[in-house]
């Protein structure tokens, strides 16, 4: 079987629907205790048209997170649906998750601890076709080769292992592992944390590259709303599991209604004052 | 190669520093051999001093050192005064003895502790892992000592096994079968010590090993592309949490000569353990002074293997990666 890429076109694109969506997490404070309910996840609806970008934004514990892992199914809902194309995949067993496994990719955080450090930059990406079982090892060669060229990195660098690429290279090896099956929807959960501020925007730059290329849809998990105005066309915005605010980016920009926006807002201008001053500083 | 090579070289040398202090502290170590004989009237100082002549006691302490080191190239362990024998054919009858009995609780500890520490990690907080939580952490804190004791006390109140020696008497006229059931009655109790007190912390290790495995945002990626539990567990989450494990693994064999001695002595099982506190009370230089560099052989052999294990697992160590652990 093939398993070389091709450009997409924007019928090719996925939309995202999550209706209802509801987490609940059971948490003791010593272990023979009594467990105590936690609602991580609250009603959650929210939309994502075919090859475009809505970020979760919230602050630290809101619930972003847990909704994104519903999402790519590492967690099932206790309620709700979320509609990938036109299946409900929240309570698929797992036989019946398994074709949209390779649809909808997540990158993480940190992309030092998303791999395993004692493999190559071409093992890791080669690993999700081998669990998938796509071509023989000579195509799965030839697709990292491809791979690591559509991210920017040189192919003579496959060899290498993860621990001896800068953290913005490493994110690039990650996002280049996320495309090995060819998915339609992609996760980042806080995909740009920990990065500087160069490196987010070059990263940014490639993921809007690939987003126009193969028709990706981008579910944005982040606190940054500098970030998310650069590269996400909805925002929804969370508040203690629940969305509090959602619309087109530069409404929620430009005319917040939530107080939770507001704070984030003015977090978001203060840090980029910082930058400003930092830059000013250096020049 | 050269790692194997810096790694024997250090070995080597960390051995002649063990039985230089070994010499030094026996040395300072108040009194000797022959000191019980100075109580008897009828034994002449005279006499004495040409006892501790003939057994080259009263050389200097470099001369002695020297000597003995010469010797032991030649597989010359020294001389037991007690036993008016060479060291070494003791300390070998001794050493198989307990052998026998750590290398069998060892096995036993590894075979039943690897899956248990697998399954609670795989559990975490449900009721199996708190209940063996509960009896790890009961048997982590009970002293060995104490731990022998009461197993003592239970294997002589209800005779549910021979206490003390290895073979019960008469036992030169059993059948093989027979043999090995009386070999096995004889090491229950020492065995049943040793395993208790090592299950625990095998089982803790692999289990917060596995646990933090499990967390890595690595699994949850493969758990994301539908990767079977089994297969998740054992080719991805086992892997990572290896190296703390074979550094345990080593620890385990490098304490097969040393770490049963406490059980031996209270158990009366025919070990180095006896043999050594026999000597040590009697100021028998040569035999203490072999059992600690049998023993701290076996330390450096186990973490050597612990760390060619390491070298053979993992490319991060290969490629002499710092942070690799």
């Amino acid at each position: 079987m093939a398993i070389e890429s091709h450009l997409a076109t924007a019928a090719d694109a996925m939309s995202l629907r999550v209706r209802g969506l509801t987490r609940r997490y059971s948490a003791s404070g010593s272990s023979w205790r009594k467990r105590v309910a936690v609602l991580a996840a609250d009603d959650v609806i929210f939309e994502i048209p075919g090859g475009t970008t809505l970020a979760l934004v919230g602050s630290s514990g809101s619930g972003k997170s847990t909704v994104a892992r519903c999402v790519v199914r590492l967690e099932k809902p206790d309620a709700g649906e979320i509609w990938v194309g036109d299946t409900n995949i929240a309570q698929l067993g797992p036989g019946a998750l398994a074709p949209f496994r390779t649809r909808i990719q997540m990158i993480f955080q940190d992309p030092a601890t998303s791999m395993n450090s004692r493999m190559s930059a071409a093992e890791i990406i080669e690993e999700p076709l081998l669990i998938q079982r796509r071509g023989d090892r000579g195509q799965r060669r030839r697709r990292v080769a491809q791979l690591m060229e559509e991210v920017h990195l040189p192919s003579t660098a496959l060899d290498r292992r993860a621990l001896e690429f800068s953290g913005g290279q490493r994110q690039r090896i990650a996002i280049a592992r996320a495309l090995s099956l060819e998915p339609k929807l992609l996760v980042l959960d806080e995909a740009f944390t920990g990065l500087d501020f160069s490196t987010q925007k070059q990263v940014a730059t490639l993921l809007l590259e690939l987003q126009k290329a193969h028709a990706l849809t981008y579910l944005l998990i982040s606190h940054d709303l500098n970030l998310v105005a650069r590269v996400a066309e909805w925002v929804a915005v969370m508040a203690g599991g629940k969305i509090v605010e959602q619309g087109p980016t530069p409404q929620i920009i430009s005319r917040p209604v939530h107080k939770e926006t507001r704070a984030l807002l003015a977090a978001a201008q203060q840090l980029q004052s910082k930058r400003a001053a930092a830059q000013g500083a250096s020049r | 190669m050269k790692y194997l090579a810096s790694r024997l070289l250090r070995a080597i040398l960390l051995l002649i520093g063990v039985s230089a202090l070994c010499f030094l502290f026996m040395q300072m170590a108040p009194g000797n051999f022959f000191d019980e004989m100075r109580l008897n009237p009828q034994i002449s100082p005279e006499t004495i001093a040409a006892l501790r002549s003939h057994y080259g006691l009263d050389e200097p302490l470099l001369y002695r050192y020297a000597r003995w080191m010469i010797a032991l190239f030649h597989g010359d362990f020294g001389y037991s005064i007690a036993y008016n024998s060479a060291v070494a054919p003791l300390l070998w009858e001794r050493a198989k003895h307990t052998l026998l009995l750590t290398s069998t609780a060892t096995f036993l500890v590894w075979v039943i502790g690897v899956p248990l520490g697998i399954v609670t990690a795989t559990v975490r907080g449900r009721s199996l892992d708190k209940v063996v939580g509960t009896v790890n952490s009961f048997f982590l804190s009970v002293p060995e000592i104490v731990l022998a004791l009461a197993l003592l006390a239970v294997a002589v109140r209800w005779r549910i096994a021979p206490v003390g020696g290895i073979a019960s008497f008469g036992s030169e006229e059993f059948s093989g079968w027979e043999k090995l059931r009386d070999l096995a009655s004889h090491i229950l109790l020492p065995v049943a010590i040793l395993v208790l007190g090592g299950i625990p912390i095998v089982e803790r290790h692999i289990r917060a090993g596995i646990a933090e495995a499990l967390d890595t945002p690595y699994i949850q990626y493969a758990r994301g592309l539908g990767i079977g539990r089994i297969r998740l567990l054992f080719r991805h989450a086992l892997p990572l949490a290896a190296n703390p494990a074979i550094s345990l693994f080593g620890l385990s064999l490098a304490s097969l000569l040393g770490g049963s001695l406490l059980v031996e002595a209270i158990t009366g099982w025919p070990g180095l353990g006896s043999l050594v506190l026999e000597a040590t009370l009697a100021r028998d230089l040569y035999i203490v002074i072999g059992a600690i560099m049998l023993s701290a052989t076996f330390m450096v052999a186990g973490n050597l293997v612990a760390d060619l294990l390491l070298l053979a697992a993992d490319p991060r160590i290969r490629a002499g990666e710092p942070d690799a652990k």
